[in-house]
């Protein structure tokens, strides 16, 4: 039997032209298309008479908003290994302060984008001071302590935040002073201000303060032996996380138009935590993935299913069990789950070429 | 004058249960975490399996409320164990062990109401009367089950501290605590010190969680939502380098919210939180623990 020698390698070479492999090997090929798909969806939407259910959006859209904010955490836990459980709090007041500009005044929605973030690095700056010496179980407890303090000042009796009643009928924004949003056209805008944002982190995580802050995780006293000025890059981390925070709670607004006291607890700050150690690490993709599998499976998927409408504690058990497993069995989460899957498809297919053609040399 | 102080004495003499749930609840945060090394947020969650068994043991099954007690607290002792062994013993650092007790929390939250149905169950005090005495010329009054909670918290506490410092498995756990790679050389089986250590903690929550229930007559899934938010501050406060520093602070913790709750009943918790915060701000090694020096 004749086995025929063929470099399948330099065939594959010859075949794929080189510039498509540039294309796709861009680091955010995969964000660009996963925002048109998206997009696709929404004017799927818009125009399709119900082709796309309605529960469906919402679930996008909510996980937009807080993939967001689980950027925010990604960075603050998975670079600088700092544990906040302050988030929660951070979205109510960004919108909050966004409730107030949108509904006192007509401004342009990067005007109050900008506000937001510039308030938000005030308050980033002082909670980055105030949880300096700390670390790990201390600093989860001022984080909850800071979240109790600023959810009991949204609960009092107050203008800007409405107390127990909070914030509602807040206008949707205007862009640049003239085009007017609407329920539908709302999504674009929060697709584009996501998409902004998970360039700005995968240039932080690439950049040398994202590097800074991954050796200040692993060791403090390495880090600063090596001449990395602690101070500054912890507050640094601070203030990222509550800039995006506060700017998912602007994007929150802008979509549910009203706010409430009792959604910004801990345990929102702790879903965040969740999704984005699901996710398994800072880079957007393991925090889209996290997110989608906390914020968006239950309501946007599950809910179909007459099983789960019956026992509605089901869905929340399976994802549970999910936490548990992957945690336990996938410390690199989810990313790394997907990652061995394409590996395994890969072996598997070498294997089969291997038993058709026989080895390669 | 003397008002205000009758009222804030009353206040916290009716808190005694208070005390005692929140002192079982920490000393078992701390033995966790001494050994396991890991903050377990879902103690008080772990501990509500214990309250839901005895009551539906009390209301369905016609056990009474000691046999129901006793139960409760053994299933939550097996449970405690089978979450070490099979789960938490196979997750590596800290970190991730966190967010699995966090998993634990979702899982436990929902599992609850699917099999015990979602109409609260109810359960009786121990002790149905109540203390009438008379201290500083002033008249005060406490029911007798919050003064059994707290009497027989203590005994239970006691009774761990002095298996600590006496026993064998004390030593082990002691010396797990202090070095785990030192002591799994000198022969201590960490792992089983470890699942023993869960076991214990969850029957001492599952012990807290019944008390609680009989003293507020009524089992659901948020009733210690509070004891653990509770526990985590006084396990600061009191400062986690040693067994009875946690166990102070857990005394400490409910006298201070009734003077704040006395304050003002809105802002007690913050102010709780913003106490415990300048006590960690300014002796980040808490009330009574040691200052540790870690070597690079």
């Amino acid at each position: 039997m004749v086995t025929l020698k063929y470099d399948y390698t330099e065939l594959e070479k010859t075949a794929k032209p080189r510039y498509v492999s540039r294309t796709v090997r861009h680091p955010l090929f995969g964000y660009i298309v996963l925002s048109l798909v998206l997009m696709a969806m929404q004017l799927l939407f818009i125009f399709g008479d119900g082709i796309i259910p309605l529960n469906v959006i919402q679930a996008v859209m909510t996980t937009m908003i807080y993939v967001v904010a689980g950027l925010g955490v990604g960075i603050l836990l998975m670079m600088a290994g700092l544990m906040s459980f302050g988030t929660g709090a951070f979205i109510g007041l960004g919108t909050y302060m966004a409730a107030y500009v949108l509904k006192g005044m007509v401004a342009p929605y990067v005007l109050i984008l900008f506000i937001v973030a510039a308030a938000a690095v005030f308050i980033g700056v002082v909670v980055g001071f105030i949880s300096l010496r700390v670390r790990g179980m201390h600093l989860i407890i001022i984080t909850l302590a800071l979240a109790t303090v600023l959810y009991t000042l949204y609960y009092l009796p107050n203008d800007f935040t409405g107390g127990a009643l909070g914030v509602s009928g807040v206008p949707f924004p205007e862009l640049a002073m003239v085009i007017k949003t609407s329920r539908d056209t709302i999504y674009f805008v929060i697709l584009v201000v996501m998409f902004a944002l998970i360039v700005v982190t995968m240039n932080i995580i690439n950049s040398p303060m994202g590097r800074a802050m991954l050796s200040m995780s692993n060791s403090e006293s390495l880090a600063q032996a090596m001449g990395i000025n602690l101070l500054k890059y912890r507050v640094l981390a601070f203030v990222i996380a509550t800039v995006y925070s506060m700017l998912s709670g602007v994007l929150y607004i802008s979509y549910m138009q009203s706010s409430t006291y009792s959604t910004w607890t801990s345990g929102l700050a702790m879903n965040i935590l969740i999704a984005v150690i699901l996710g398994g690490t800072a880079k957007p993709a393991g925090v889209l993935i996290g997110s989608f599998v906390i914020f968006a499976v239950d309501y946007a998927f599950l809910k179909n299913i007459e099983f789960f409408t019956k026992y509605p504690q089901a869905s929340l058990f399976f994802n549970g069990i999910v936490i548990i497993l992957i945690i336990a069995k996938y410390p690199g989460g989810l990313i790394r789950l997907l990652g061995s899957i394409r590996n395994g498809a890969k072996m598997t297919a070498a294997k089969v070429r291997l038993y058709r053609y026989g080895p390669e040399n | 004058m003397s008002n205000v102080f009758h009222d804030i004495v009353q206040l916290i003499i009716s808190n005694f249960h208070l005390i005692g749930v929140l002192a079982l609840t920490t000393l078992g945060l701390t033995l966790t975490f001494k050994t396991a090394n890991v903050a377990n947020f879902a103690q008080a969650i772990t501990s509500t399996i214990g309250a839901y068994v005895a009551g539906a043991l009390l209301r369905d099954f016609g056990f009474g409320p000691w046999p129901s007690l006793f139960i409760g607290v053994t299933v939550c002792f097996v449970v405690g164990y089978l979450l070490d062994a099979v789960i938490v013993r196979h997750v590596g650092g800290g970190g991730g062990r966190i967010m699995v007790t966090i998993g634990l929390i979702v899982l436990i939250t929902a599992a609850l109401p699917l099999i015990f149905g979602t109409i609260p169950y109810n359960f009786p005090r121990f002790f149905k009367g109540q203390i009438e005495f008379r201290m500083f010329g002033m008249d005060f009054n406490v029911t007798q089950n919050a003064l059994f909670i707290l009497l027989a918290s203590a005994a239970v506490i006691t009774v761990i501290f002095i298996a600590l410092r006496f026993t064998k498995w004390g030593l082990g756990v002691r010396g797990t605590a202090a070095n785990m790679y030192v002591a799994s050389m000198m022969g201590v089986n960490v792992n089983q010190m470890t699942a023993m250590s869960w076991a214990i903690s969850s029957a001492c929550g599952g012990l807290a969680a019944v008390f609680m229930a009989s003293q507020t007559q009524s089992i659901n899934i948020a009733m210690l939502g509070s004891v653990q938010a509770n526990s985590l501050l006084a396990f600061v406060v009191g400062g986690f380098t040693s067994f009875y520093g946690p166990v102070i602070g857990a005394a400490i913790i409910p006298i201070l919210l009734a003077l704040l709750a006395y304050i003002s009943s809105i802002w007690s918790s913050a102010l709780l939180y913003i106490a415990v915060m300048l006590v960690i701000l300014v002796k980040p090694s808490g009330l009574f623990g040691k200052k540790t020096v870690k070597k690079v």
